[in-house]
C-alpha cells in the first residue's frame, strides 16, 4: 500500500490519454476513451469494472495485441526498458521484432480461461518452451529442467509428469498454475492478469490468487490485475483504477477507494455486492444497465444511472479526473470546483431501453 | 487410443456387410434372374442356347435357392475373386474391373492431390487475409467452382483445349501413343491427358475444401490460445502455422470421407464426357443394360474403397489429435 | 425464517444419481461416478433452499434429477403439485411428467444461451403457455402481465433477445419460468453470469417475486455471499454429498463443517482491512475415485484416521437454535472453527 505517484518513483508503464476503437458491423465502438494509467516497479495495480468498461481492451493495448478490428486511435503507452530507454508501444508495428521482444519477455500476460488459453493439441512443455526459447534461451541447463523448475515453483505437484501432459489432462487450477509458470518463465518485469480466476472455483481461486501475490512479491514484479470482482481487488491491489464505459472514473490507493469512494459509480458498485460479513435484507442496486459502448451517453457517461446527478452539467460536460484528496482522484462534478449548482434538477433518469 | 482403433475397426465390419447387402439387392433388383435374361438375349441374337451352360451357371450362383443362400454363395464367390459374369461384355466382371479400376484410381488420386494441394493453401490465404480483395476473389472463384456442374466444366475445358492446341482431348493417350509400348513420350502424353480430367473431377472438391479450411481457420484464429501465443512474442506466421492451422487440419482430415464419394461420382461424369477408359462409363452402361453383376460389383468396390478412405482418415485423426488419442 | 411452517413442497430422500464409467472398446461399465450420493433435503413452502458448492459437487445434477431430466439411480423425490397432490418425481410414470412439470419453473445460468435468438420475447415467454394449450389472446395478456411483473416494459414483446442486456435477458428468463404459475422455481446459478450491479437487481427481483407470489425456490449457486443473501436454509455440497445443512443465519454465524469454513475463508471480502487467509490446499477429488470415509478427508486439515475409514452421517448437532443444524463430520462437536 505504498503507492504515491510522486515523481521520484519510477514508473514502468505509463498510459496517457489512450483511445481505442473497434469496428463492428459498420459501427464504431469506442472501447477506451482517454485512459491514463501508471504502473510502478513492484506495484500491484488493479483495474476494476463491469463488462464493456474497457479494462480488457486496455490490457491488450499494453501488449499491442488488439484483434484486427481494434485500433489504437491516439494516446501513448510508454514502457521503460531495463536500460532506461523509453519505448512508446503504440508507435511500434504490432508485428515488429521490437514489439515481440517486449511481449512475454518484458510484459507477460495470463488470461481468463485456462482451458482456452492453451492449445489443446500441444503439450505443456511445448507451449512453455516456446517463450523460453524466444526470450531466455538457457545456456547452462536444458529447457526441460527449467520448465520443471518453474512448474514446481507454482505449486504443481509432480512437475516431471505434468510437463508432458496435454492441457486437458490437468485440472482447471493446475492449468492456471501452468499458465502462470509460462508467464514467469521468461523473467518479465510486468505481469498482466486478465480475470485470472473468474473461471475457477472459490477455493482454487484463492490458491491461484495467493500464488500470484507470492510470485509478485518474490520476483519484484509489477502486477496489473484486471477483474470485475471488488473482493479480489481489495486483497490483491495496492492502487485501484475504477473504469466505466472506457474511462477511468476514479483512482486511488486501495484503502481510500474502499473507505471513502467518491464517484457515485464506485459507491454503488461497492454497495451492490452481497457481503458475507454484513448481510442485508435488500441489496442496493444501480439503476438500469450498462449502455452499449457504440452509443455513449453525452456528458458524464454514468449520468443516466447516477443517483447523485446534479443537473445539466452532468448531461452535457464530460468530467475529468481531479484530485479529491492526496493521491485520490475522481471524475465527477460532485467533487469538482467547476460544479455549477442548478436548482431543481436533482432527480435521476432511468434509461432502460434496449438498443 | 487402442480401444479407439479397435472400436473403429469393429464399426467397419457391419458397415461392410450392409454395403454388400445393398450391392446384392441391386443385382437382384430387375425381375427374373440373370441366367434367364442371358438365355433370352442369346435367343434374341439367334444363338443356340446351351442348356448345359445355363444349368451350370444356375448351379454356380445357386439360383432357385432362397435369397439368403444366394447371397452367401455370392459373397463366397467374391472372396474367391469371382464377381460373376457380365452379359453385356460377355466377360468375367473381375476382368472388366481390373482393366479399368487402376485408371479410375489414378484419376481419382490425382484429383485428390489437386483438391488438397490447391484447396488448402487457398483456404489458408483466404482466412489469414479475411475481407481483403484476395479473399473476395478466392471465395468468389470457389463459389463458381462449387456451382459449376462437372460435365459443363469438362465440355468447356475440352473446347478451350481444342481451340488452344487444335487437338481433341479425348481418352488417355494421343493417337500415336495409344497402342505404343511404354516410353517417356507415352508417360508425358499420359500426364498431359491426366491433369485436365483430374482438375475437372477435383473442382467441386477443391471449392468445398477452400470453404472448409477458411471457415475452420477463421474460427481457430479467434481462439484465446492464439492470443496467448501472440502475447508470448511468437511471430505471426509462426504462430498461425503452429497453432490454428494445426487445429484446423482436423476437420480437413475428417472431410476426406466426404471428398471421396464426390471424387468418384465426379469421375463417372467426367469420364463419360471425355471418354476415359475408367470404371465410370462402364457403370453407366451396366445400369442402362441391366447388366446387374457388373453394376452391383462396381457399386460394391467403390463403396468399399470409400469406406477404407474414411477409416484411414479416422485413424489419421487419432494420430494427430491427442484429445482423440486420450479419449477426451 | 419459519420453524412453524412445516409444509414441505419438495422432499428429497436418499437421492442417488450414479453415472456409469465405460472403459475399453466394448464400453464395459468399469465403475460409477457418484454424482449425487445419498442426498436428503426439503424445500418448505414460501422459502428458499440453497444448494452451494464448487463445480462437480453434484448441485446441478441434483436439480436435473428432481426435474427428471436424469433418471434417479435410487431414492425418492416427493413433490407437492399445485393441486396439492404429492408425487414421487423419481418414480412417477413418464406420461404424467408434462402435467407435473408445469408446477416447476426453471431459471438457467446463462441468459445468453438459454433464450432462442430467433424467437421474439413474446414467443419465448409464451412458449410454456403454448405447450399447455393456452389460447392466443390469453397468452398475450399473460405475457404482458409477466413482463410487468419482472420489471420489463410489455412493449418489448416483439423484440428479439439480442436487443437486451444480460440483466434484461435474465428477467425474460424469469418471466418464462413463471408463465405457468409454478409452485417451485429451480434457479441454477441465475446470477453468476451477470455484472455485479445487475446481479443485485436480479436477486432483489427474485426475493420480491417469492414474497408476492408465495413461491418456493431451490436456489443453486457457487457464490456463498449470493446464497447467504437470498436463502432461508442452505445445504453445502461436496463431491455428491451434503456435508452441512442449516438455516442461513445459523450456518454463516456458526459453521461446523471444516469444508464450510474453508469455503467462507476462501471468499475475498470486498474490504481491504479485513484479513483474507484462505488456507485450503488441494483440489476437489474425482467423484469416480471416491472411497470410504468422509468425502472431505483428503483436504481436511483436521482429518484423523477415522475420517478416512468411516463415512460420517449427516446428523443434528446440539446448538442453541431451535432449527436443526445438520453436519456430516466426526469431530463437529469438538472442532472450534467458527468463522
Amino acid at each position: 500500500m505504498n503507492s504515491d505517484s510522486s515523481p521520484n518513483r519510477e514508473w514502468l508503464i505509463d498510459i496517457k490519454d489512450l483511445h481505442v476503437t473497434f469496428s463492428q458491423d459498420d459501427k464504431t465502438v469506442n472501447a477506451v476513451n482517454g485512459v491514463d494509467i501508471r504502473v510502478h516497479k513492484g506495484e500491484a495495480v488493479g483495474i476494476v469494472g463491469e463488462s464493456g468498461c474497457g479494462k480488457t481492451v486496455t490490457s491488450y493495448s499494453l501488449l499491442n495485441i488488439l484483434p484486427l478490428n481494434g485500433r489504437i486511435v491516439s494516446g501513448e503507452v510508454r514502457y521503460r526498458g531495463g536500460n532506461g530507454s523509453i519505448i512508446d508501444i503504440t508507435k511500434l508495428n504490432p508485428r515488429s521484432r521490437e514489439m515481440r521482444k517486449l511481449r512475454g519477455g518484458e510484459i507477460a500476460m495470463i488470461f481468463q480461461e485456462p482451458m482456452a488459453s492453451f492449445s489443446p493439441v500441444h503439450t505443456i512443455k511445448d507451449q512453455i518452451a516456446e517463450g523460453i526459447l524466444l526470450h531466455q534461451p538457457p545456456k547452462d541447463k536444458k529447457v526441460r529442467e527449467k520448465i520443471i523448475e518453474y512448474l514446481g515453483m507454482v505449486g504443481i505437484s509432480n512437475p516431471e509428469r505434468a510437463i508432458d501432459a496435454y492441457p486437458f489432462q490437468l485440472s482447471g487450477g493446475m492449468r492456471q498454475r501452468a499458465m502462470i509458470a509460462m508467464a514467469l518463465a521468461c523473467n518479465p518485469k510486468v505481469l498482466v492478469a486478465d480475470e485470472p480466476t473468474t473461471a475457477l472455483d472459490v477455493t482454487i481461486q484463492a490458491q491461484v490468487l495467493m500464488l500470484i501475490k507470492e510470485m509478485q512479491q518474490e520476483l519484484g514484479l509489477a502486477l496489473v490485475l484486471i477483474t470485475h470482482d471488488l473482493g479480489i481487488i481489495a486483497h490483491m491491489a495496492d492502487f485501484v483504477y475504477v473504469m466505466y464505459l472506457g474511462r477511468v472514473v476514479e483512482k486511488g490507493p486501495v484503502a481510500t477507494i474502499f473507505d471513502s469512494p467518491k464517484h457515485p459509480y464506485t459507491r454503488d458498485l461497492i454497495r451492490s455486492i452481497p457481503k458475507l460479513d454484513r448481510p442485508e435484507k435488500r441489496l442496493a442496486t444501480i439503476q438500469g444497465n450498462v449502455p452499449d459502448a457504440s452509443r455513449l451517453p453525452s456528458g458524464c457517461a454514468f449520468h443516466p444511472r447516477c443517483r447523485e446527478i446534479i443537473g445539466e452539467i452532468c448531461r452535457q460536460t464530460e468530467p475529468v479526473l481531479e484530485e479529491v484528496e492526496a493521491d485520490h482522484f475522481a471524475a465527477c462534478f460532485l467533487h469538482s470546483p467547476k460544479r455549477e449548482i442548478e436548482p431543481g434538477t436533482g432527480e435521476s433518469e432511468i434509461v432502460q431501453q434496449p438498443q | 487410443m487402442q480401444s479407439y482403433i479397435i472400436r473403429r475397426l469393429l464399426y467397419f465390419i457391419p458397415t461392410l456387410i450392409l454395403i454388400s447387402v445393398i450391392s446384392f439387392a441391386i443385382i437382384q433388383a430387375p425381375p427374373g434372374d440373370f441366367v434367364t435374361t442371358l438365355a433370352v438375349q442369346m435367343e434374341a441374337r439367334g444363338d443356340q442356347v446351351d442348356e448345359d451352360l445355363i444349368n451350370a451357371l444356375r448351379a454356380r450362383y445357386g439360383l432357385g435357392k432362397p435369397l439368403w443362400q444366394q447371397y452367401l454363395i455370392w459373397i463366397g464367390n467374391i472372396l474367391q475373386g469371382d464377381l460373376g459374369v457380365s452379359m453385356a461384355y460377355n466377360q468375367p466382371v473381375s476382368r472388366i474391373i481390373m482393366d479399368r479400376l487402376p485408371w479410375s484410381l489414378l484419376f481419382s488420386f490425382s484429383a485428390f492431390i489437386i483438391v488438397y494441394s490447391i484447396g488448402f493453401p487457398i483456404g489458408f490465404l483466404s482466412a489469414v487475409r479475411q475481407y481483403s480483395i484476395l479473399d473476395y476473389v478466392l471465395t468468389f472463384t470457389g463459389f463458381i467452382g462449387l456451382a459449376t456442374p462437372n460435365f459443363l466444366l469438362a465440355l468447356v475445358l475440352l473446347w478451350v483445349y481444342f481451340e488452344a492446341t487444335g487437338q481433341a482431348l479425348v481418352g488417355i493417350f494421343s493417337v500415336e501413343y495409344a497402342v505404343a509400348s511404354w516410353s517417356f513420350g507415352k508417360f508425358f502424353d499420359l500426364l498431359n491427358h491426366l491433369w485436365i480430367p483430374a482438375l475437372i473431377i477435383g473442382t467441386a472438391g477443391t471449392a468445398g475444401l477452400i470453404r472448409i479450411v477458411r471457415a475452420n481457420l477463421l474460427d481457430e484464429l479467434k481462439k484465446l490460445y492464439v492470443t496467448t501465443a501472440r502475447a508470448k512474442g511468437v511471430s505471426e506466421i509462426r504462430l498461425i502455422l503452429k497453432y490454428p492451422v494445426r487445429l484446423a487440419i482436423n476437420p480437413v482430415i475428417s472431410n476426406i470421407g466426404y471428398v471421396l464419394p464426390a471424387l468418384i461420382s465426379g469421375e463417372v461424369i467426367t469420364s463419360i464426357v471425355i471418354g476415359l477408359p475408367t470404371i465410370g462409363p462402364v457403370l453407366l452402361r451396366a445400369l442402362q443394360t441391366e447388366d446387374m453383376f457388373l453394376a452391383g460389383s462396381i457399386v460394391l468396390i467403390l463403396s468399399v474403397l470409400t469406406l477404407v478412405g474414411t477409416l484411414v482418415s479416422d485413424l489419421l485423426l487419432a494420430v494427430i489429435d491427442p484429445r482423440i488419442r486420450h479419449g477426451v | 425464517m419459519s420453524n412453524n411452517h412445516n409444509e414441505s413442497i419438495l422432499d428429497v430422500r436418499h437421492l442417488k444419481k450414479y453415472f456409469p464409467i465405460e472403459k475399453g472398446f466394448l464400453r464395459r461399465v468399469s465403475g460409477y461416478v457418484r454424482a449425487v450420493d445419498d442426498v436428503c433435503f426439503s424445500v418448505q413452502k414460501g422459502q428458499t433452499m440453497g444448494l452451494v458448492g464448487e463445480s462437480g459437487c453434484g448441485k446441478t445434477t441434483t436439480a436435473w434429477t428432481i426435474l427428471r431430466l436424469h433418471e434417479a439411480t435410487a431414492g425418492e423425490i416427493f413433490f407437492k403439485t399445485g393441486n396439492s397432490e404429492i408425487v414421487d418425481m423419481a418414480a412417477v410414470e413418464k406420461v404424467r411428467l408434462k402435467e407435473i412439470r408445469r408446477y416447476m419453473g426453471v431459471v438457467f445460468q446463462d441468459p445468453y444461451a438459454s433464450l432462442n435468438p430467433r424467437k421474439t420475447v413474446l414467443d419465448i415467454v409464451a412458449d410454456p403457455l403454448l405447450n399447455y394449450g393456452v389460447k392466443r389472446d390469453e397468452r398475450e395478456a399473460r405475457v404482458t402481465e409477466l413482463l410487468t411483473m419482472v420489471g420489463l416494459d410489455p412493449s418489448f414483446m416483439p423484440r428479439y433477445p439480442h436487443a437486451f442486456s444480460g440483466g434484461q435477458r435474465q428477467r425474460i428468463g424469469i418471466a418464462r419460468a413463471l408463465a405457468l404459475s409454478p409452485s417451485l422455481v429451480i434457479a441454477d446459478e441465475p446470477v453468476s453470469a451477470l455484472d455485479v450491479s445487475v446481479q443485485a437487481q436480479i436477486l432483489n427481483l427474485l426475493s420480491d417475486l417469492r414474497d408476492e407470489l408465495g413461491l418456493s425456490y431451490l436456489f443453486i449457486a457457487h457464490d456463498l455471499s449470493v446464497i447467504q443473501h437470498i436463502c432461508d436454509r442452505v445445504a453445502v455440497m461436496y463431491m455428491g454429498s451434503i456435508v452441512e445443512e442449516a438455516d442461513t443465519e445459523e450456518l454463516f454465524s456458526q459453521p461446523m463443517h471444516p469444508y464450510t469454513t474453508s469455503l467462507m475463508a476462501a471468499l475475498p471480502v470486498p474490504d481491504p482491512h479485513k484479513p483474507w487467509s484462505p488456507e485450503l490446499s488441494g483440489e476437489v477429488g474425482k467423484p469416480s475415485e471416491k472411497g470410504s470415509g468422509c468425502v472431505f478427508a483428503h483436504r481436511c486439515p483436521y482429518a484423523a484416521q477415522i475420517c478416512h475409514d468411516e463415512t460420517p452421517s449427516l446428523e443434528t448437532k446440539t446448538t442453541d437454535t431451535k432449527d436443526s443444524h445438520l453436519v456430516a463430520c466426526h469431530f463437529a462437536d469438538e472442532l472450534d472453527i467458527d468463522a
